[in-house]
């Protein structure tokens, strides 16, 4: 089952905010600090990953760099992801992602893109409580 | 000139007006003190972008904090840990406009003092980890005495130092393997700084061209200022800018006396005499 969500956001506070309000919110969630740890649990909890909230801007592996790399692989390409970030991308490759959320991104709005992702997408159900 | 010959005194005058010299000197250094500016400017401009995009996300997090703050009936331990966080997040902006504050401050007109060179350097490292904080270049600092004090102006040694930072973390931006160690040794009357880089030195048809004006590796970025501008500052001490040439890495080298007001005294007279 998709059931969560995995924030890729390098700052520390800013993905805790994150996890902060989705948990509020009933998602269950996982969490990366760039785009290469990102990868990792793609390939250990890929099937169970819903939907990916991707910051641009890392070290390590930047959001661009993680969905070039994650589209070596099928399987990892089809998780919906919706990129965060405070300047509307103008790379080519933002093109793979399923939407954009511009920073700084209120309460409500980051609850109800995911919420409304859910509904949307979720084949079995899965979307939380609210 | 005065002397005698045999129809009697001769006397020579000779005079030499110096004053058209001296106003053309006047406005070589008008024109160096504006592009000193203007290269001061054109990094804060590229700085600015940096501090931008720092300070949204603390004041994303402050938003999103006080919105769930204001929607909960949460428990009082849970609102300290979010106050907490909110206090982070204020100290981080904080942080970051005084960093930007400090370097944006015009120093040019303030009177050399001795400055402490380990608490500069700190500054400098600060303020780049401030500014381009998702850079993960390594930045070393090499053993350096906490008393080593260098007459000057802190601003204009700064901005030296900032240059040869932010460029060598320019340079190695797609090196696999990427650090600057900034060092500083006692040479005689001199305090030598250094920056060295893990790229593998500079192209030897690019050394004599880096430190002329307006010339540049950076395509789009670089103004070509930055070095001659840090160039002609150091000399200004007395001192001297260079490229060591027998480092494998990349290594700029400065070199200031320690105290320069004889030398800068002696070079102004040399300039207006």
């Amino acid at each position: 089952m998709r059931k969560f969500v995995l924030i890729v956001e390098d700052d520390d506070d800013l993905r805790e905010t994150f996890e902060m309000i989705l948990e509020g919110a009933g998602f269950s969630i996982l969490t990366a600090a760039d785009g290469r740890a990102a990868l990792d649990i793609l390939h250990t909890h890929g099937d169970q990953v819903g939907l990916i909230l991707l910051d641009v801007l890392m070290p390590v592996m930047n959001g661009w760099q993680f969905l070039e790399e994650r589209s070596k692989s099928k399987a990892l390409e089809e998780v919906p992801t919706i990129v965060v970030s405070a300047a509307h991308p103008t790379n080519p490759i933002s093109e793979r992602a399923t939407g954009f959320l511009s920073k700084p991104v209120g309460v409500e709005e980051l609850r109800q893109t995911v919420r409304r992702h859910f509904k949307l997408d979720s084949p079995v159900g899965s979307a939380p409580a609210s | 000139l005065r002397r005698m010959t045999g129809d009697g005194e001769q006397i020579i005058l000779s005079a030499l007006d110096v004053e058209a010299q001296k106003e053309a000197e006047r406005q070589v250094q008008a024109a160096f003190a504006q592009s000193q500016e203007n290269s001061r400017l054109a990094a804060l401009g590229t700085m600015a972008l940096g501090v931008a995009h720092e300070i949204n996300n603390p004041l994303q997090v402050m938003r999103n904090l006080g919105t769930l703050l204001r929607e909960s009936a949460m428990p009082v331990n849970s609102q300290a840990r979010l106050l907490d966080k909110m206090d982070r997040a204020v100290s981080r902006i904080t942080s970051i406009v005084a960093a930007l504050r400090s370097f944006a401050r015009d120093g040019h007109a303030d009177p050399a003092a001795l400055v402490n060179v380990k608490e500069l350097v700190t500054e400098v490292v600060d303020l780049v980890r401030t500014v381009r904080p998702k850079d993960d270049a390594q930045i070393l600092i090499g053993e350096m005495s906490d008393q080593l004090l260098v007459e000057c102006r802190e601003t204009e040694i700064g901005q030296v130092l900032l240059n040869l930072v932010l460029n060598a973390l320019d340079a190695i931006r797609d090196s696999n393997e990427r650090w600057i160690r900034i060092e500083v040794a006692e040479v005689g009357e001199d305090a030598e700084f250094s920056v060295t880089d893990s790229g593998t030195g500079i192209p030897p048809d690019l050394v004599d061209k880096i430190m002329l004006p307006f010339f540049t590796t950076k395509t789009g970025t670089g103004t070509g200022l930055g070095l001659s501008i840090s160039r002609s500052i150091v000399e200004r001490y007395g001192g001297s800018l260079a490229v060591d040439l027998t480092s494998a890495q990349t290594r700029f080298v400065v070199r200031i006396p320690k105290r320069v007001a004889a030398s800068a005294t002696a070079s102004e007279q040399r300039r207006t005499a």
